[in-house]
């Protein structure tokens, strides 16, 4: 092949261009090859790398302005000079520049059309000619047509309004691959535009997902689908519900709608978490006293007897025995009390950084193997609360986070003050007022998804049995409640586990 | 174009004579289909597909400068965005006839397929 040969793609819906510039174009000594759309085109992009590309405007399956923007944004046609052929150049002043294309042609009689195209062949050739003055070529040979200047004013609305919503809206063809998406879908699949369009729709999903996303898109081929039947599925980590309807026209392919759901599920499983929790607690309270009462008359009148005998009394050892364990029952029972209760029984004002400080060292020393890390804010504002309390609940969290790093591992701290505000984003409705913030992250095993929503009921273990009473994490959801605060927590298997607190500040 | 002159116009778009008659075998195929979805689209009175159709046809038929065939299109394309459909069939029976025109005399020119 000649080496000066210039290589060509031309990209246009009517076949009556690609003959005319395919044939024009080969008897000027190029290498022509061609597609009819944009997709085709990326296609045809993939293995072929053009001098110069002529891009029809309007055409289906991507159009020509979407398309620059994707070839303008590949490293690779840099260089490659980009013609528009518009046939829309009267109505409306297209801007070609401005979706990186470098010169425009008005469509209009062919003898017409040859002299530019033969000029930008040569433009495009020479390296050092200046591109891009701006100008649309064969504006003179053509007349203002009013009525497309009416359907362009429809194309531009609907343009707005699919930008405007905040469902993501995407277009596939009948062999799934997406040829629109609107600003809202670009942002929920998290990747640039080029690298959606002409993507398969179903590799945006994993496994099951996947699998159920192409049965759905089956059956809406097949119409054995009612029109807007969902279903639910996860893209980087956001649920969303995804409606799938076909496409009512003469080309075959479907429509999606993709919602974010995850804000609206946290929120109903927060609810269902609560409503379990609350039922839960008023009947461990309730058993709780009862026990707390059993166990008091059992102390007592162990008491009394101790009281009435010496050391060396045959039942002493015995009895000093039942003494611990309604003492280690009462600590349960204490525990479970905890979860329950509404009030905080000795309050005072106390600096959170400097529990902190004395609680962590407790841990280091205990476990050596973990390293803890502390940020905490210089300035943070005091609270009004129950130090017991609030030592207990520091003392859970950091057990739990040893617990799930057996090896080791490191536990991150830190404290700041933050705005009811800055917390609008939480599921939990909370109270207009100034709160200082606790995260205890831990770089241990983690959690799935089952486990977290049910941490904080009584009870709930992961622990082997015997090895966790289920009433730590319990017992620290009520008394931040308790205290006018919120927990919440993050975690996802093999990457570690966050909890967050907010406890209200002391003005 | 009237009756048409094929060399003439193949040198005007320098294009050989064989190429030339290519591309207006093409513009007649295509132009054949787009008539029967304006057919399609008068029947359904869905004035925004016959007005697309009929640009469509406008614009290939400027091309190629069919010029009364392009002006039957036009004026069709321009009752459509009106909300007009009462000319559609005789404009259609005028791009018919345009259309009917072109292949005759391309026939006649090529008589060999």
């Amino acid at each position: 092949m000649n080496n000066n040969m210039q290589k060509v793609l031309v990209v246009d819906n009517h076949p009556l261009i690609l003959e005319f510039l395919a044939k024009l174009l080969t008897g000027e000594n190029c290498q022509v090859k061609t597609a009819e759309n944009g997709l085709e085109a990326l296609d045809v992009l993939s293995q072929y790398h053009p001098d110069i590309i002529f891009i029809d405007l309007i055409m289906p399956n991507i159009d020509g302005e979407t398309l620059c923007r994707i070839i303008r944004r590949k490293p690779q046609f840099e260089k490659t000079y980009l013609v528009i052929l518009s046939a829309i150049a009267v109505e409306t002043k297209v801007n070609f520049i401005s979706f990186g294309a470098d010169a425009c042609i008005a469509k209009g009689p062919l003898v017409k059309m040859k002299k530019h195209i033969l000029d930008v062949l040569s433009e495009a050739a020479d390296m050092t000619s200046k591109k891009g003055s701006g100008n649309i070529r064969g504006l003179e040979d053509l007349y203002v047509r009013e009525i497309t200047g009416e359907l362009l004013s429809i194309k531009r609305h609907f343009e707005v309004v699919l930008e405007s919503i905040t469902e993501g809206i995407i277009e596939i063809t009948d062999n799934n691959r997406i040829i629109f998406a609107n600003p809202a879908a670009i942002s929920l699949c998290s990747i640039s535009e080029e690298e959606l369009l002409a993507s398969d729709f179903r590799e945006l999903f994993n496994g099951g997902d996947r699998r159920r996303i192409g049965a759905l898109l089956e059956r809406v081929k097949d119409h054995s689908s009612s029109a807007n039947e969902g279903v639910e599925a996860v893209i980087n980590d956001r649920e969303l519900e995804i409606r799938v309807s076909p496409v009512n026209s003469g080309k075959k392919g479907a429509i999606v709608i993709l919602v974010d759901i995850t804000d609206r599920n946290r929120w109903q499983t927060h609810l269902r978490q609560r409503e379990r929790m609350e039922s839960v607690g008023t009947l461990a309270a309730g058993m709780a006293h009862d026990f707390n009462n059993l166990l008091m008359g059992i102390k007592s009148n162990t008491s009394l007897l101790l009281m009435e005998m010496t050391s060396d009394h045959p039942h002493y050892e015995r009895l000093r025995s039942i003494e611990k364990q309604v003492a280690s029952s009462a600590s349960l029972i204490k525990q479970l009390l905890g979860y329950a209760r509404q009030g905080r029984d000795e309050v005072e004002i106390m600096n959170l950084n400097r529990l902190i400080g004395e609680t962590v060292d407790v841990m280091a020393r205990t476990r050596r193997d973990i390293t803890i890390h502390m940020e905490l804010a210089a300035d943070l504002k005091d609270i009004v609360a129950d130090v017991g309390q609030i030592e207990q609940v520091l003392l859970n969290l950091l057990i739990n986070a040893g617990d799930a790093m057996p090896q080791g591992g490191d536990i991150f701290l830190k404290t700041a003050g933050v705005d009811h505000l800055e917390m609008r984003s939480k599921v939990f409705k909370v109270k207009a007022d100034a709160y200082i913030m606790l995260i205890v992250t831990d770089t241990g095993i983690g959690m799935d998804k089952k486990t977290r929503e049910r941490i904080f009921e009584p009870f709930f273990t992961t622990k082997e049995m015997g090895r966790g009473t289920g009433l730590g994490l319990a017992s620290t959801y009520g008394i931040i409640k308790g205290h006018g605060g919120y927990i919440e927590v993050e975690s996802k298997q093999g990457k570690g586990t966050t909890f967050r607190i907010y406890l209200p500040a002391k003005e | 174009m009237g009756s048409y002159n094929w060399e003439a116009a193949a040198a005007r778009i320098g294009l050989s004579e064989i190429d030339f008659k290519r591309m207006v075998e093409i513009f007649i195929r295509e132009t054949e289909a787009d008539l029967k979805k304006l057919q399609h689209a008068c029947d359904l009175a869905d004035r925004e597909e016959t007005a697309l159709t009929a640009h469509h046809i406008k614009g290939a038929a400027l091309n190629m400068e069919f010029d009364q065939l392009a002006q039957a299109a036009k004026s069709l394309e321009n009752e459509a965005r009106q909300g007009k459909l009462e000319s559609a069939a005789r404009f259609r029976a005028i791009i018919d006839a345009e259309l009917a025109e072109i292949r005759n005399s391309l026939f006649l020119k090529y008589p060999s397929k």
